[in-house]
């Protein structure tokens, strides 16, 4: 009785629509066109440190550590010469020029420029009376003699030979530190920044690579942009396959309307409200497109069918709405409080995940239901000749009467051995699925992205750092030469460690002072004895220096000192491996230290990001998961609906973590976000299916024919959207960007898993079972 | 309409007048005064130099300084405890770079501290040597910008500009410059992005005929920190002994 009642209030709805067309048509497009100016809004978070949660711990000592030594976003340049060695006027000259132009730069730590040419790094050095301190490079060498005696001091320098200039001497190091990039554009415009200086300054005998955190998140940015050119090749595949599947115009066209309204009407919503869209989020439209499409597909088979057995149009668009309109709100409902229960989630990446997916589904929804049946009533009916092409028997007939007859036959061991094994296969690759995030890893080995970052990584002590915090509870602490041993025992650790270029801290400049006040001997290349001295070096030093020049490594106050640990990878598994071998190092030898160390800066932000999104990934797969259960089981009253939608869910989520463990793809921020996406997917098709099984129920007929009419109609749907989506997303396999790959594998992966699921799995429960959510409509009409 | 003109013409002669008589001096002239500056022979203070950080936490240090003219200097750091007794020792050349001395009692030796730099900080504060005045007159250029009182003392405010090859961290200073004692009250360091870095102020005293610093504040901005010198206890012209400016004497507190 209800369920006629809320059909009636729809179907007296879509007739209300099917007699207004161009109001709803003109109503439609005047929200879209309003929607489309918010676009303009929508700003993109490329600071991925800013996604993270406040209050998480690395972000606490992070922001302390860069509040307490400033910047954060490390840039590297390197200078490298083909011919000769960089001890060259023209080349020293070159170096100068960008060191100067890189320090006044907006946003840059005058401080922390770290340069052969930069006024800050001092050459200490012993004499026969005391010691001089002088900048190295005031002046780029005029003479024969000049040059040899700069590259003798510098060649000879512990802190900075092989820092500054490579050991082979082909090459120089430039270490910029930003406070922040708003002044140059942000990390979009960081690197065309930094490119207008080092461009000019490369011939043929100079190159010069960049690297470091910004430049990453640039060249991420850049191909993700990437797929602004790709979305299009994508959308065209999936059309020719629409226009495979329905054989007409109209059946290509009109669920790819939907699809992209309902992206449109998402992105304007998030500029509207000034939601940041991300990196991780910029697959979101993928999702959207898809659900929305999927949706669309449904009324459209509807439709046809209808109009097959009406031959009215405008009835035709009445009953297809009427009916599947239904099914459609509840599996648009169940999908997008799913998402938007998300919203609880701490992280920004994932509540505008959760907001963007939600209205993305509502408009498509509301498209659905308004300005597509406005549409349909005007567009002209399908001949004949439509009728019969669509009518045709296709591939995807094979395919669902395949199935049918399988799941009739109740010869069911196959399939379920088969499930078996897929599922054996998955949990074997889910042990192997790794945690694991490296930027770098995404980009092509010949891409300058990587170039740059090999040739730094050769060249340089690293193009990231890690930082260690020593902290201790009162002013001077610092001086104690005790605490100076324990940083020097975890630094000389750090140095150890692999894949670790250089350690820098106040150890290694007491060290070369105590040595310069002792004629350069190296018997006193140690750490001074007492406090006292300890403070007088550092008096003295400060005499010849300027008072920021230690800004960077230790407080005014001496309560505070940072190691910073230069490291030639950005992965999150080394991060984590550097974070426990240093943990445990303090654990275990200074643990009577005064000092308290903690590691973070750098490198661990985005260890800490990965943690955070891999995590929260699953938590949003539970979250959604237990919604769809819920709210499932609550329409249909039975959680054996619930159990059954989840079902083919959850298989895809297992098989595609167990295939990506099977084949070494890692689990990390951007695969996480697909079988996040595949959940959201899947819930729909198992809605459809279930409602038209009941819906053939209802009608009389037979378990049997009803099984075999769900999967000729809302199952032949189900395998068009899905294809269509699968198969347009594998054109990103021929991307070079193997974030884009992963995508055109995983993707389709996700829909095909989903898809056969719900087209195989829940119709031989539903027989073998017969749960009472569907034998109810048989004794109903018996 | 003739009155009018007639009206306009003798405005504009009387600036032009006002402007000659105020501006009397060229900014060279003035800013070669400033150099030339009668000194004390010699002068003894206490000084306590407070260095401030963004949190406006105060570390205090306390010396003793000795100075020979303006040319030779001696310091005996007081206080903090892990530097007492250490003393600094300087002589300031016209013609090459300076002379400096340390005095560590922890190493118990003297050391000779070199650098050409400028840039140097003066004994870890804010000011740079350059910031305390040790420039050479001939490295820069001048104009006059306008005259304005500060703390009620009329000034020349005046723009150097380095020329170019000299060494500094600015590209420009302004100095207000006081007309009736020339001596800078106020100066505004720029920095080679052509921003506010810096601002000095000082505030002078009366010891006997000449006109001393009793307060020195620089506001470093752009690290938010502030060094502060405040002399006490000033004495001009007491007849201190040449011979004390000498490494010798570093060892102990006069």
């Amino acid at each position: 009785m209800k369920k006629n009642r809320s059909e009636c209030i729809i179907r007296s709805y879509v007739t209300w629509i099917t007699r207004h067309p161009y109001l709803v048509i003109v109503s439609a497009f005047v929200i879209t066109a309003v929607l489309a100016f918010f676009i303009k809004n929508l700003h993109m978070e490329m600071d991925t440190d800013r996604l993270l949660p406040q209050s998480h711990p690395t972000v606490v000592l992070g922001d302390r550590i860069k509040e307490t030594f400033n910047g954060k976003y490390i840039v590297v340049a390197n200078v490298e010469v083909k011919e000769g060695t960089i001890y060259n006027k023209a080349i020293l000259e070159k170096v100068k020029r960008i060191t100067e132009k890189f320090t006044q730069l907006p946003g840059v730590i005058e401080g922390n420029v770290l340069s052969i040419a930069s006024s800050n790094i001092k050459d200490i050095r012993g004499t026969a009376e005391g010691m001089e301190v002088n900048q190295y490079m005031e002046n780029v060498p005029s003479t024969d003699e000049e040059m040899a005696a700069l590259r003798d001091r510098m060649s000879h320098d512990p802190n900075y030979s092989g820092v500054l200039v490579s050991k082979d001497e082909k090459s120089a190091t430039i270490i910029l530190d930003f406070h922040n990039l708003d002044g140059i554009g942000g990390f979009m415009g960081a690197k065309d920044a930094l490119d207008k200086i080092i461009n000019p300054e490369k011939d043929a005998n100079t190159s010069i690579h960049l690297a470091g955190s910004p430049i990453s998140v640039y060249w991420l940015g850049h191909y993700a942009q990437n797929m602004k050119r790709v979305f299009p090749i994508a959308l065209l595949v999936i059309a020719l396959l629409l226009f495979f599947a329905f054989r007409t115009g109209q059946g290509m066209l009109i669920p790819l309307v939907t699809a992209l309204l309902s992206v449109i009407w998402a992105l304007g919503f998030l500029g509207l409200t000034h939601t940041p869209l991300d990196i991780f989020n910029i697959m979101t439209p993928i999702l959207i497109l898809a659900i929305a499409a999927g949706h669309s597909v449904q009324i459209l088979k509807r439709y046809y069918e209808e109009y097959g057995r009406l031959k009215d149009n405008k009835a035709a668009v009445i009953e297809s709405t009427t009916k599947i309109g239904m099914v459609m709100l509840v599996a648009g409902f169940v999908a997008a409080a799913g998402f938007f229960s998300l919203i609880t989630f701490r992280n920004l990446s994932m509540k505008a995940f959760g907001v963007f997916t939600a209205v993305g589904i509502v408009s498509a929804l509301i498209i659905e239901m308004t300005f597509i049946p406005a549409l349909r009533t005007l567009l002209s009916p399908p001949d004949e000749k439509h009728m019969n092409r669509e009518q045709a028997h296709s591939i995807f007939d094979t395919v669902v009467e395949k199935i049918s007859n399988l799941i009739i036959s109740r010869k069911w061991t196959g399939l379920i051995i088969g499930t078996l094994i897929v599922l054996c296969l998955a949990f074997f690759g889910l042990i192997r699925l790794k945690t694991e995030n490296s930027p770098s890893s995404y980009f092509h080995e010949n891409s300058e992205f990587r170039t740059d970052l090999k040739a730094i990584n050769t060249n340089a002590p690293g193009a990231y750092i890690v930082q260690v915090l020593a902290e201790g509870n009162e002013q001077d602490i610092i001086k104690d030469p005790q605490s100076l041993r324990d940083m020097q025992k975890l630094q000389e650790y750090a140095a150890s460690l692999p894949d670790v270029g250089k350690t820098m801290s106040i150890v290694d400049i007491m060290k070369t002072i105590n040595k310069a006040m002792h004629s350069d001997s190296s018997e006193y290349n140690v750490l001074p004895a007492s406090k006292d001295l300890v403070a007088q070096y550092l008096l003295m030093y400060s005499m010849s220096s300027s008072p920021s020049d230690f800004d960077r490594i230790v407080t005014p106050d001496y309560d505070k000192a940072v190691i910073t640990i230069y490291t030639k990878y950005d992965s999150y598994d080394y991060a984590k491996k550097i974070e426990s071998k240093l943990n445990d190092y303090v654990k275990e030898n200074l643990k009577e230290s005064h000092l308290k160390f903690q590691v973070g800066g750098g490198i661990m932000y985005a260890a800490a990001l990965t943690d955070i999104i891999v995590h929260g990934k699953i938590k949003n797969i539970l979250q959604i998961s237990a919604i769809i259960f819920l709210v499932v089981s609550l329409v249909f009253l039975s959680f054996y609906a619930g159990l059954l939608t989840l079902l083919p869910l959850i298989i895809s989520v297992l098989v595609n973590m167990g295939f990506m463990g099977l084949t070494g793809i890692w689990l990390s921020v951007a695969t996480a976000t697909i079988s996040a996406m595949a959940i959201g997917l899947g819930a729909d098709y198992g809605i459809y299916f279930m409602y038209r099984f009941r819906e053939q129920m209802s009608k009389g007929k037979s378990w049997e024919d009803a099984m075999t009419e769900t999967e000729k109609h809302s199952g032949k749907a189900i395998l068009f959207v899905a294809s269509a989506v699968a198969l347009g997303y594998m054109c990103l396999m021929l991307s070079g960007f193997k974030l884009h790959i992963y995508l055109g594998i995983l993707v389709p992966l996700a829909m095909i898993i989903c898809s056969l699921g719900t087209l195989t799995l829940i119709p031989m429960i539903i027989m073998w079972l017969k749960p009472r959510f569907i034998s109810h409509y048989e004794k109903q009409t018996k | 309409m003739k009155t009018m003109k007639r009206l306009a013409m003798g405005a504009i002669c009387t600036a032009l007048m006002c402007t000659s008589m105020t501006f009397g001096q060229t900014a060279d002239e003035i800013m070669k005064k400033v150099d030339t500056r009668v000194v004390p022979k010699d002068t003894k203070s206490m000084m306590k130099m407070n260095l401030i950080d963004s949190k406006n936490q105060v570390r205090q240090r306390d010396l003793k300084t000795y100075k020979l003219g303006d040319k030779k200097m001696m310091m005996w750091f007081l206080s903090p405890a892990d530097v007492k007794g250490s003393s600094f020792f300087k002589i300031e050349n016209d013609d090459k770079d300076d002379d400096m001395w340390i005095y560590l009692p922890a190493l118990g030796k003297v050391r000779r501290v070199a650098s050409s730099a400028t840039n140097g900080s003066f004994m870890g504060s804010d000011f740079t040597y350059e910031d305390m005045g040790d420039r050479n007159i001939k490295d820069y250029t001048y104009r006059l910008l306008k005259s304005e009182t500060v703390e009620g003392k009329a000034c020349w405010v005046i723009e150097s500009m380095p020329k170019t090859g000299v060494s500094t961290d600015y590209s420009k200073i302004i100095s207000w410059i006081w007309k009736d004692q020339y001596c800078e009250l106020k100066e505004e360091f720029y920095n080679k992005k052509g921003t506010l870095k810096k601002v000095k102020t000082a505030e002078m005293v009366k010891v006997k005929t000449y006109w001393v610093p009793k307060r020195f504040l620089m506001n470093d901005l752009s690290v938010n920190h502030k060094t502060e010198m405040l002399f006490d206890k000033i004495e001009v012209d007491t007849g201190l002994n040449p011979k004390i400016f000498d490494q010798n004497n570093m060892t102990k507190i006069y």
